[in-house]
């Protein structure tokens, strides 16, 4: 067992830590510079570090705080160097004979030399043996000294291709006879993850994440890190976390909104309970998670994708996709050949890409102080939220009845609604009613809601909405956003209306923000103060309708895949898929 | 041919290299140890004798060493040597002019050791004895050799600073190229000119088998292939 904490602000600035079992190899990845190998010299003694300790097995090698350090010598450790270190002027048996202990017989170097493969070439110097041949001495000579601990630096660096894999079985081979632990240093991924049980990732002295090979690939701990193990496609996104679901119980999905601003769209994605809400990320998803297909046959985090570029790379191909999404994103991802072909991939085919929930990883992303708290400012900038509940309709088509009144698991739905508004906004919702009037306000006698009656309902939603408007207008002509919804959409949560709001916080210019999913306009839809004083303010006529004709330019299309905001409750056979699909049951109110 | 005079400057020679190469190889070990500062300070001085005019240290030896000065007298009262116009004034004027040619080789050879081996064999647990006997040393020889050869043969043609320091004093301070001054100056150019061939040659073959030594398998240069 290794632990390793090392501290030091020069000659080279080191700030890390990481430890190693018995019989694991950790592997210190980094690219040049990034300590690597002052933390292998640091370790073996080799490198005084002014801060720090260093325990291997019961033995204490280093501890500032104790004033202890045990010189090279004293450490009982076997190094295999990058261009091998063997002293020229010895054969290879003397190479491994000078590090055997004093009390150490030479049975040992015949074993060793046995092992290695090395019997016939033991009265070779160093410049008579190839570069595989020359490591082997290397390594035997780091085994000659019994040591404590192995510390491989770039070791496999040096040697050709084809030498290289023969040396990756011995060392595969040789590890299963020992029980010290293993520190190899490498630039080299693949290496890394071949031969590694565990990697710490280093940057610029410090380390930055340690955990398995599998781990750290699928699950970079921060951006830095996913692109130092080579994840070329690390996107932008923003964290949400689900509200509890309104049967109550704590949702683990949660979503991720991909993108900035207003052209985002949303992924699902495991709630892992790390980040707290609306935290901006980094993303990446492993490729085992990545489903390709020529038809559409899954609904969440799909999206429809163009080939754009197939490069051939013997067994496997690395394809780049441009992803159909309201910004420019594309993708790079390793298939197989056989897969390209069952595929029938070629330049310029549309085929459809799922992200398995499981597999997006989301890394926080620590910017800048300043812009952290501007952002956190926005975020938290207290607005004032107005809301329009529609209700006037007839519910003609399900015998005309008052569709709000509909109990879902004994509450109504207008019930339902104004408590979803209720922690938003910050005067009491316009309740519009037209047909039905009396029915719903004996149902819903509450003195947080200011009921508007639309005298003519007949002429249609407009009327309604600009009825709900002149009301808001009046209680609070300084409101800053006010939410348009209609009384049947059964879906629509907490989260939901958390998101669109959201997402006008974020919105650089325009008045309006829509929904739309899968091409469908959805509710709730939301309208700027201006965009309400403008309305207002310009004729008794005009219709919220009208103006959103006349500016074309102030209306957000805010492409979203929540079905949430395009369910509502219209005919018998909605009751019947929504009740299908949730298993809640429905009551249905009586006509008048 | 003044085999006399050939006798001393071998003398002379062998004595100065006898002295210089086992303290240069103990200073080379000494100073990778210091800071880079106090070796380019000591580098400096090392370096000095190869560009000051002999006479220039002629003058310092002779004012510092003779009878009348106080650090002559005082070492001739303690053992009765005197350091002007006798041989240990010239071994010592040797000693001192020859720091460079001896010292600087061997450091050199020593500092071309790869960092890596050093850290391979405290890796390996060999002490600073043993690293020094079994790694160091072997690997540095040819650096030893080399000063050894330039050192000898700097010793023999060596003219300015002996003739200063020591006169002309045949079996005493008469050396090898102060000879051939004097038979010019009496005009026996033929026996001039014999000893100045052996001069001639002596130095050929010492600089060729030092740069064949230095050219040819060098270990540290294996080392590196």
């Amino acid at each position: 067992m290794l632990q390793v904490k090392l501290q030091s602000q020069s000659p080279v600035f080191l700030d890390m830590a990481f430890e190693c079992q018995g019989g694991e190899l950790l592997a210190l990845v980094g690219p040049s510079g990034s300590g690597k190998t002052s933390a292998l010299r640091a370790i073996a003694g080799l490198l005084p570090v002014p801060t720090g300790k260093i325990i291997v097995g019961d033995q204490t090698w280093m501890d500032s705080e104790k004033n202890q350090f045990l010189s090279p010598t004293q450490r009982s450790v076997g190094m295999v160097f990058q261009n091998y270190a063997l002293f020229p002027h010895l054969t290879a048996y003397q190479n491994i004979r000078l590090a055997l202990p004093k009390n150490e017989s030479e049975t040992l170097i015949e074993a060793l030399l046995r092992d290695m493969g090395l019997l016939d070439l033991q009265k070779r110097y160093p410049h008579e043996l190839s570069g595989g041949q020359r490591q082997r001495v290397a390594l035997a000579r780091a085994f000659a000294r019994k040591p404590n601990l192995l510390l491989l630096d770039e070791a496999f660096s040096a040697v050709d291709h084809p030498t290289r894999k023969i040396l990756y079985e011995e060392l595969i081979k040789l590890r299963q006879r020992i029980e010290i632990p293993i520190v190899m240093v490498t630039h080299d991924l693949r290496e890394a993850r071949l031969l590694s049980d565990k990697m710490c990732i280093l940057d610029q002295g410090k380390s930055l994440q340690q955990a398995t090979p599998a781990h750290i690939f699928s699950s970079p701990r921060n951006k830095r890190v996913a692109q130092l193990v080579g994840l070329s496609d690390i996107y932008s996104g923003t964290f949400f976390k689900n509200q509890a679901s309104e049967s109550g119980t704590e949702s683990s999905l949660a979503t991720l909104q991909w993108g900035r601003g207003i052209h985002s769209v949303d992924l699902q994605i495991i709630d892992k309970g790390r980040l707290p809400d609306q935290t901006e990320v980094k993303w990446v998803v492993s490729a085992q998670y990545i489903d390709l297909s020529l038809v559409k046959n899954l609904e969440i985090n799909t999206f429809a994708a163009t080939l754009t570029q197939i490069l051939q790379l013997g067994d496997i191909s690395s394809i780049t996709l441009n992803l159909d999404l309201p910004f420019q994103e594309s993708m790079h991802i390793e298939i197989s050949a056989r897969m390209v072909k069952e595929l029938q991939l070629s330049i310029g085919k549309t085929i459809y890409v799922s992200f398995d929930p499981a597999g997006i990883h989301i890394m926080p992303v620590y910017a800048d102080p300043a812009i952290k708290n501007a952002q956190k400012q926005r975020r938290e900038k207290q607005i004032q939220v107005g809301a329009i509940l529609l209700v006037a309709g007839e519910g003609s088509r399900l015998g005309s009845i008052p569709k709000p009144l509909m109990k879902i698991e004994g509450l109504t739905l207008l019930e339902r609604h104004i408590n979803t508004l209720q922690g938003f906004v910050t005067l009491p919702p316009v309740v519009v009613t037209g047909f039905h009037a009396e029915q719903m306000q004996e149902h819903l006698n509450r003195q947080d809601i200011n009921w508007v009656r639309n005298p003519q309902p007949k002429r249609g939603q407009s009327s309604s909405v600009r009825l709900g408007l002149e009301a808001l207008y009046q209680s609070n002509p300084a409101l800053d956003v006010v939410l348009m919804m209609l009384g049947d959409q059964p879906y629509i949560n907490t989260a939901d209306i958390r998101q669109i709001i959201e997402k006008f916080k974020v919105m650089k210019n325009g008045e309006f923000l829509l929904p739309m999913v899968d091409g469908k306009r959805g509710n709730p839809v939301l309208l700027s103060g201006k965009g309400l004083r403008d309305i207002i303010e310009h004729s008794p006529e005009m219709t919220v309708r009208q103006y959103m004709d006349m500016y074309p330019e102030k209306v957000i299309i805010w492409e979203s895949s929540n079905e949430h905001f395009i369910f509502d409750i219209d005919t018998p056979q909605d009751i019947m898929d929504f009740q299908n699909k949730t298993g809640f049951s429905i009551e249905l109110p009586l006509s008048r | 041919m003044d085999w006399q005079a050939l006798y001393l400057s071998t003398q002379l020679g062998a004595l100065t290299a006898l002295v210089l190469i086992p303290t240069g190889i103990l200073v080379s070990f000494w100073m990778h140890k210091r800071s880079t500062l106090t070796n380019q300070i000591l580098e400096t001085l090392f370096t000095l004798p190869l560009v000051l005019p002999p006479t220039v240290l002629g003058y310092y030896m002779l004012v510092s060493f003779g009878k009348g000065s106080w650090l002559g007298g005082w070492l001739y009262e303690l053992t009765n040597i005197s350091f002007v116009f006798s041989f240990a004034g010239i071994w010592l004027a040797s000693l001192i002019f020859n720091i460079p040619f001896a010292w600087l080789p061997i450091r050199r050879s020593f500092e071309a050791i790869p960092q890596e081996l050093k850290d391979a064999y405290k890796t390996c647990g060999l002490t600073t004895w043993q690293a020094f006997w079994k790694i160091e040393l072997p690997l540095a020889w040819k650096g030893i050799v080399t000063a050894l050869i330039m050192t000898f043969t700097h010793t023999l043609g060596e003219f300015g600073v002996v003739l200063m320091v020591g006169g002309n004093i045949p079996g005493n301070t008469r050396t090898v190229s102060i000879s051939i001054y004097d038979q010019m100056q009496t005009l026996h150019m033929e026996e001039a000119g014999m000893m100045a061939l052996l001069l001639l040659v002596i130095s050929f073959i010492g600089l060729l088998l030092s740069q064949t030594l230095l050219a040819r398998n060098h270990s540290i240069a294996r080392y590196k292939s």
